[in-house]
């Protein structure tokens, strides 16, 4: 008898599980296209997803769309290390396209890359195009759709320093005005030093025949960086921004300036409820203005940024586990979805929301999104140019003069050497110790080695 | 319970002998012929299965185990979309040849257990006159056998998660796995290339085997240093607290028991932003007047470098102190008293009774801690993360990177898993022979030969 009903038990519970198991299976069989973006879009996006289903409704019936958070500069890494489980539509840096290689589907569907190209800025497609062989044959794609820009701006305290101030370091640093520290920049972060150099006049790029960097970095005019760099670390109204510390400073009115991306402008003025709440800058008084000069061999020489984007880009393997005739189906629509989410429309909304410049011509051009900051367009009466849209437009007039970003897989290979450098002339400025040119030109030997490295044999 | 279907007889008839025999080719046979069928049929059952598994898929596994992949991703247009048609996963390729290859000690492992069971059935049947039921050798299981059937799940938990990765870790350290050969880019053989890439010290394509030198340099000397601090330090310590006439002994030994209690990585990484650039410290240190610019704790090699050892006695020194607690109190008093009769001061004693003693009982202590330091991922990784960077290191290893932190640097941060697998096997080697020689040690052979 006891067997009998453990053997009835032991039965309705594996008819349970079998249900259960059934029930969660069976619920939806068309293909789920996996996003991966940013926190602050995920809920953006997920409208943009409804919008694009309901434009066309046909889709629907064989996708379905899934957002997960992922921060964007992490992307490049999962995708690489296994794309098998990676999203199936990412937003990344472009600068990461070398290196991420067959891990992208190339775009050739006529009405994509038509409305690329009259959409989007020359600039912003620039690196985005890429030789790819198709069924034998080699075409040219596009790998990616662009967002928006991914550089820096300097932030500052209107009540605090002048429109005139912000034109050039020397004179943010020569400002007498009432707060610790008139300048904040991490030193030793590559991403904000390299511009120095470049500004300097220095140079990397890359060299086809090796796919390795090639660079002026250790030259004449890498030493030119390096000693304003050094003077820069020893000044005493200047502060190494390597802990965050910049945006808490500049929040209690203690910093008159500092440098980051356009979205630090929503980590600084005052909300209420906010983590920014209590902070004296608000929008009266907060503005952003583009990179300043520096003064070399007295004369005036604009910082300048490598020109990178983030960009869209959909999982070469995206559909393969389908035939034939379903995966192009299925790559058609992750394409228009790409293609929607950075269309004229939603690029405004991303800016609304996040204060990403947008690539989109008609964005650019347009005044709601671009109202020429004096110190670009020479225009005193733009109006406050702490507003979102005059961030972007600095964007934009700094993209103009940008350096393109080397394209090429041995870009990791610039990243920590420049950093280092950043940090040895940090501590030589820490520890007191004069600045020798000899000192400089060691760091700047060690600084060429590591950024013409060939790791790629 | 035995089976009483079968007849006893006292020869051995000549088919039973060929069956035997033959089981060495056919698993289960034996069994089979003295009358095991059931179990005869499992042991033939399975040698089916390899067999059909070999045929199938085996045979595949190990011609593409030899070539990991030859067919590369490619893309097709249809209807103005693009396809993918991926090709060959090299990794995954890998891993099946690793599986397979570790089949063939597995099938001489069934071979051995089925003809030693056919050979048990057979003495069983000279000797009965008859076998064991299938019945009766599964009861066994559970009473004589009871080892076996305990073992089988830790076996298996072995072999699936620690001989299949350790043989495919070690493998990987003779293909081109790296950060240019990530799927859909196929990976291949490169024979002993990547360890000569680690002890290249010629000027041309150095980097590696640069880093590789001065990061091993550093990990030893932090070994040493590391262990040698907390290690006396705890000794020191607990000879302080054990003092005769020191009141709250309890007290004082639970205060530094609480640095144990807290998770080490909160305390590594609270330190860690303490004594930042614009951390705590130097903020007070400037605001006291102390120092007029911030210290570089972690943003200079030496800094760097002496801060850890420094903040790691902080974590290490209690742990001594508990155990060395109770070796102090072990010692016979008698020892002191004869010795400070001898006219012996506390100094002499110290030399001459308590460290020789100490020493002789935590010698394998020193060992697990000088080898745990060796791999001490947590102190580095939260308190520093490898830094400050070093230009032109390659893998990112900073200053303050061990053997293992670079090569935890390597696989998550670049993907250079040839290169991180050629680092594992060289902290295995290395541990092996520190153990190996240390074993050697009076503590490992005699624990009773302790003699003041």
């Amino acid at each position: 008898m006891k067997k009998r009903i453990s053997i009835i038990v032991v039965a309705i519970c594996l008819f349970f599980v079998a249900t259960i198991t059934v029930a969660c299976s069976s619920s939806d069989d068309r293909y789920r296209l996996l996003v991966w973006a940013p926190a602050e879009e995920q809920e953006m996006l997920l409208s943009m997803s409804e919008s694009f289903l309901y434009e066309n409704p046909e889709f629907a019936e064989l996708v379905r769309f899934e957002f997960v958070t992922m921060d964007f500069p992490n992307v490049p890494d999962e995708v690489i290390r296994d794309a098998m489980s990676a999203a199936n539509i990412f937003k990344f840096p472009s600068g990461a396209i070398p290196a991420m290689g067959g891990n992208l589907l190339p775009m050739i569907y006529q009405p994509i890359l038509t409305n690329a190209e009259s959409r989007h800025v020359e600039a912003a497609l620039d690196a985005l195009w890429s030789d790819v062989t198709i069924g034998g044959q080699n075409r040219r794609a596009l790998v990616a759709l662009p967002a928006s820009p991914n550089n820096f701006v300097l932030h500052y305290n209107s009540d605090l320093l002048t429109e005139e101030d912000v034109r050039s370091i020397e004179s943010i640093m020569a400002a007498d005005i009432d707060a610790e520290f008139n300048l904040a920049m991490p030193l030793a972060n590559a991403w904000y030093n390299k511009v120095f150099f470049l500004g300097a006049g220095a140079t990397v790029t890359v060299n086809l025949e090796t796919d390795t960097l090639q660079t002026t970095f250790a030259g004449e005019y890498g030493m030119k960086a390096a000693e304003y760099m050094s003077g820069l670390a020893r000044h005493p109204l200047f502060l190494n921004d390597d802990g965050g510390q910049g945006g808490q400073e500049f929040r209690s009115g203690n910093l008159g300036a500092f440098f980051g991306p356009p979205i630090s402008r929503n980590d600084v003025i005052n909300i209420p409820g906010n983590i920014t709440e209590g902070s004296v800058i608000n929008a009266a008084n907060y503005a952003s203005a583009p990179l300043p000069t520096i003064r070399i061999n007295s004369e005036d020489r604009q910082l300048i940024d490598f020109s990178e984007h983030r960009v869209y880009g959909i999982n070469a393997l995206t559909g393969a586990s389908r035939d034939h005739l379903e995966a192009a189906q299925i790559t058609r629509i992750a394409q228009l979805f790409v293609d929607y989410i950075t269309n004229d429309i939603n690029q405004l909304r991303r800016f609304e929301l996040t204060s990403a410049a947008p690539t989109a011509r008609t964005l650019v051009n347009h005044n709601q999104t671009n109202i020429p900051h004096p110190a670009i367009a020479g225009n005193p009466s733009a109006g406050n140019p702490g507003r979102p849209e005059i961030v972007s437009s600095i964007i934009q007039a700094q993209i103009n003069s940008a350096m393109p970003m080397p394209a090429t897989r041995a870009l990791s290979n610039f990243w920590s050497p420049q950093a280092v450098f950043g940090q040895q002339i940090v501590n030589n400025a820490d520890s007191g110790t004069p600045p020798a040119v000899a000192d400089f030109q060691r760091w700047l030997d060690d600084l060429y080695n590591g950024i013409t490295i060939n790791l790629t044999a | 319970m035995i089976n009483m279907t079968m007849q006893p007889s006292k020869e051995m008839p000549i088919i039973r002998k060929i069956a035997f025999y033959l089981s060495f080719i056919f698993f289960g046979l034996g069994n089979i012929a003295f009358g095991q069928i059931i179990k005869g049929l499992i042991f033939f059952a399975l040698q089916i299965a390899i067999v059909i598994f070999f045929v199938f898929w085996g045979g595949q596994h190990l011609a593409n185990f030899a070539t990991i992949g030859t067919q590369n991703q490619e893309f097709i247009e249809i209807g103005g979309s693009v396809v993918t048609i991926p090709g060959d996963n090299s990794v995954q390729l890998f891993l099946l040849g690793v599986f397979t290859i570790l089949l063939f000690p597995a099938v001489a492992l069934l071979a051995f257990v089925s003809i030693k069971s056919g050979l048990v059935a057979k003495q069983n049947y000279l000797k009965e006159k008859c076998s064991l039921d299938f019945k009766t050798d599964c009861k066994k299981l559970i009473d004589k056998d009871l080892h076996k059937t305990l073992l089988t799940v830790p076996f298996l938990g072995l072999l699936f998660f620690t001989i299949v990765p350790l043989v495919f870790m070690i493998l990987i350290a003779f293909t081109n796995f790296d950060r240019f050969h990530q799927h859909p880019e196929l990976f291949d053989w490169v024979g002993f290339s990547n360890f000569r890439a680690f002890f290249n010290m010629s000027a041309d394509g150095a980097q590696i085997g640069r880093t590789f030198v001065r990061v091993l340099g550093w990990t030893l000397i932090w070994a040493v240093l590391a262990t040698v601090t907390c290690y006396f330090g705890g000794i020191f310590l607990a000879m302080l607290i054990n003092q005769k006439g020191i009141r709250g002994k309890t007290f004082f030994r639970t205060v530094f028991v609480i640095t144990i209690a807290i998770p080490a990585f909160i305390t590594l990484s609270a330190v860690s932003g303490m004594m930042a650039r614009n951390g705590i410290v130097n903020i007070l240190l400037m605001r006291w007047g102390f120092i007029s610019s911030p210290l570089p704790f972690f943003s200079d090699s030496m800094w760097a470098r002496v801060s850890v050892i420094v903040i790691n006695m902080w974590i290490g020194i209690p742990f001594t102190m508990l155990f060395a607690t109770g070796v102090l109190q072990n010692i016979p008093s008698e020892l002191h008293e004869s010795a400070k009769i001898d006219g012996a001061n506390a100094w002499v004693r110290f030399r001459k009774i308590v460290m020789p003693y100490v020493l002789f009982i935590t010698a394998p202590v020193l060992i697990t801690q000088f080898i745990g330091n060796i791999n001490n991922f947590n102190v580095i990784f939260f308190l520093t993360g490898g830094a400050p960077a070093v230009s032109g290191a390659f893998g990112g290893a900073g200053s303050t990177d061990l053997l293992i932190t670079w090569l935890f640097r390597l696989t998550a941060e670049h993907n250079d898993f040839s290169f991180a697998s050629v680092i594992g096997l060289s902290v295995f080697l290395i541990n092996i022979l520190i153990s190996l020689a240390l074993f050697k040690t009076k503590s490992f052979k005699d624990d009773t030969a302790f003699r003041v």
